[in-house]
């Protein structure tokens, strides 16, 4: 698989190493898909697109886009950005910026711009606006310019931090489907975002990262199906003696009229469970895997990652650290 | 790379138009033009200057000689090109670099395939050829007029002017250290006024050494005035230049304008390695 970006246990701290941005963070993004970062505030999101874009230079590890190293200018003549709360000059027109833009992009011919600008323009809903100072845009109106220059020289990776950050419900959905229409056209998208049902509706993979640390990185199925959890279709009459098994082989267990609803240690717990219900001539309709929201699924990451930093915190003051 | 770095240069030089300083600086300038054109008149013959009349009224009469006259009002526009001229320049000029450093506006800049240096290199020159068109407005004016009117074309002039572009761009360069160091609009303009101030008193270094017998003074002194631009010695030459006196040491300029180039190296030095 070709990789649009790759990086390789990339570390950064600020205030002199007192506060670590980012620790060992290696992740690779394939081509033509997009690509979530999730992670609360502080989290490292931001830092780790700067050090794509070489607007931050990373204290250790090595980063690539498109296979050519980050501290090569040249890596981002394929790359759009839209920063997060951008701030263009206002001076300029909404056509100005993108001019700007698209000559500092290499787009050297003047009717070419010209006709990009018109076409982006077009595409974030803002033909009408084109010729109005940016000092007068809204917040939503400056995230749809900002993000009208990141796909002006037509970049095959486009980063977007918070794109749809000030942008209302409709124009949300507007930007989704301009994202997956992107996609469908082989660019990959690169997305920082705290917004999770957006991420969840529009990615094919994701990673969460937290103080720092990338604690999960697999697709939103991958990331919303349980391991151990799942839902088996079969009655289990009330005096079956399988229910005191189920109990004690189980982490837990709960009995419904048609179902169980189980959590298991492993594969090998649930397979033994089966095993039972069929050696008892138990006939099983269906084994769901458990599915949560990609919410319940970053919280669930956060917490328990946060409660690993309370354990250790605790360990370490027992040993006297 | 060029034509990146001169859109840099064009967009930098339209914000700076946007601001209203430098059409302050324009008007004051036309005014300028406007007073040697229509009010100041020379009544010259056979090559002498016979007199001359400001709005019509007869100001100076009797035989004086043409070119002490002419290069006299150009030494005052110089020196009021160096004194006031870089002094608005400064202020006009001083945001420029700081705004670029905008979290928000740096890392849209970065973003794009174009080398830091090339970026602040735009950035500089945007503000030095902005500064340079408008006092090259009043060099060239005032050059042109007095020369049509009197005859007297004196080269010498044209060249202090451009020495006078060095010297700003020789300021700004220094201003510009300070703000990818601290970007900020008033420390750059107070970098910028510091280094114009001090120069006279390094330049008198040994007097006030003599006054204080501090060996660590002496150092002080003698360290500052090698890190400092020579303005206090090329405002003396200029118009020295102007009046047409020989000159056998230009030193203080190209020391000046080699000392340039080290700040403008040494503000891209830390340009390239910050983090925004």
């Amino acid at each position: 698989m070709e990789f649009a970006i790759e990086t390789r246990d990339i570390s950064h701290d600020f205030s002199r190493g007192s506060v670590k941005a980012l620790s060992n963070v290696s992740l690779n993004v394939g081509k033509g898909s997009i690509f979530g970062l999730l992670g609360p505030n502080g989290a490292g999101k931001t830092t780790f697109v700067k050090i794509l874009l070489s607007i931050i230079h990373q204290k250790t590890g090595q980063a690539k886009l498109f296979g050519l190293p980050t501290d090569q200018y040249t890596s981002r003549e394929k790359a759009g950005y839209l920063p997060e709360s951008n701030r263009f000059p206002g001076f300029l027109t909404g056509y100005n910026l993108l001019d700007y833009s698209a000559r500092l992009s290499g787009i050297t011919d003047s009717r070419r711009r010209r006709t990009q600008a018109e076409k982006v323009l077009k595409q974030v809903g803002m033909s009408d606006w084109g010729q109005t100072k940016i000092k007068k845009y809204s917040k939503g109106m400056a995230q749809r310019i900002g993000l009208a220059q990141a796909l002006l020289h037509e970049p095959e990776l486009i980063f977007l931090d918070e794109p749809t950050d000030g942008i209302d419900p409709v124009g949300r959905k507007e930007v989704r489907d301009l994202l997956i229409n992107l996609k469908d056209e082989g660019k990959t998208i690169f997305l920082n975002s705290h917004l999770l049902s957006e991420v969840e509706l529009i990615c094919d993979e994701v990673a969460i990262l937290h103080h720092g640390k990338l604690l999960k990185q697999g697709t939103v199925k991958e990331l919303t199906t349980s391991e151990k959890r799942f839902k088996v279709y079969a009655y289990v009459p009330e005096d079956s003696s399988l229910r005191s098994e189920f109990k004690e082989e189980t982490l837990s267990i709960v009995f419904a009229d048609d179902s169980l609803d189980i959590t298991v240690k492993d594969v090998e717990s649930l397979n033994a469970v089966i095993d039972k219900l069929r050696s008892s001539a138990i006939s099983i309709n269906a084994i769901i895997p458990h599915t949560q929201t990609l919410e319940d699924s970053f919280i669930q990451t956060i917490q328990n990652d946060a409660n690993g930093d309370f354990n250790t915190l605790l360990d370490e003051k027992e040993a006297g650290k | 790379m060029i034509q990146k770095m001169l859109s840099v240069c064009y967009y930098t030089i339209r914000e700076s138009m946007y601001r209203k300083t430098f059409v302050a600086f324009f008007i004051l300038s036309t005014i300028t033009l406007a007073f040697f054109l229509f009010v100041i008149n020379f009544d010259v013959v056979d090559g002498v200057l016979a007199g001359f009349s400001l709005f019509g009224n007869t100001v100076k009469s009797g035989k004086t000689d043409l070119f002490e006259m002419i290069a006299q009002i150009e030494t005052i526009v110089a020196s009021t090109l160096i004194g006031g001229g870089i002094f608005l320049s400064i202020i006009a000029t001083a945001s420029i670099v700081p705004n670029m450093l905008q979290k928000g506006h740096i890392d849209w800049l970065i973003s794009k395939p174009v080398p830091r240096s090339w970026l602040l290199l735009g950035r500089f020159l945007g503000a030095v050829s902005i500064v340079a068109v408008n006092m090259l407005y009043v060099i060239l004016g005032t050059f042109l007029i007095l020369s049509t009117k009197t005859g007297v074309w004196n080269f010498n002039f044209l060249f202090a002017g451009l020495i006078i572009i060095g010297l700003f761009a020789i300021i700004y360069a220094f201003m510009t250290i300070i703000s990818v160091t601290i970007p900020n609009s008033a420390i750059s303009i107070f970098a910028g006024y510091i280094i114009i101030f001090i120069s006279p008193f390094l330049l008198e270094r040994a007097k006030i050494y003599a006054l204080a017998s501090e060996k660590l003074l002496k150092y002080l002194l003698e360290f500052l005035y090698m890190i400092t631009p020579r303005i206090a010695e090329i405002s003396i030459l200029i118009p020295k230049m102007i009046k047409g006196v020989p000159i056998d040491d230009f030193t203080p300029i190209w020391y000046s304008l080699l000392l340039g180039a080290f700040y403008f190296s040494s503000a891209v030095f830390i340009f390239q390695r910050k983090d925004f």
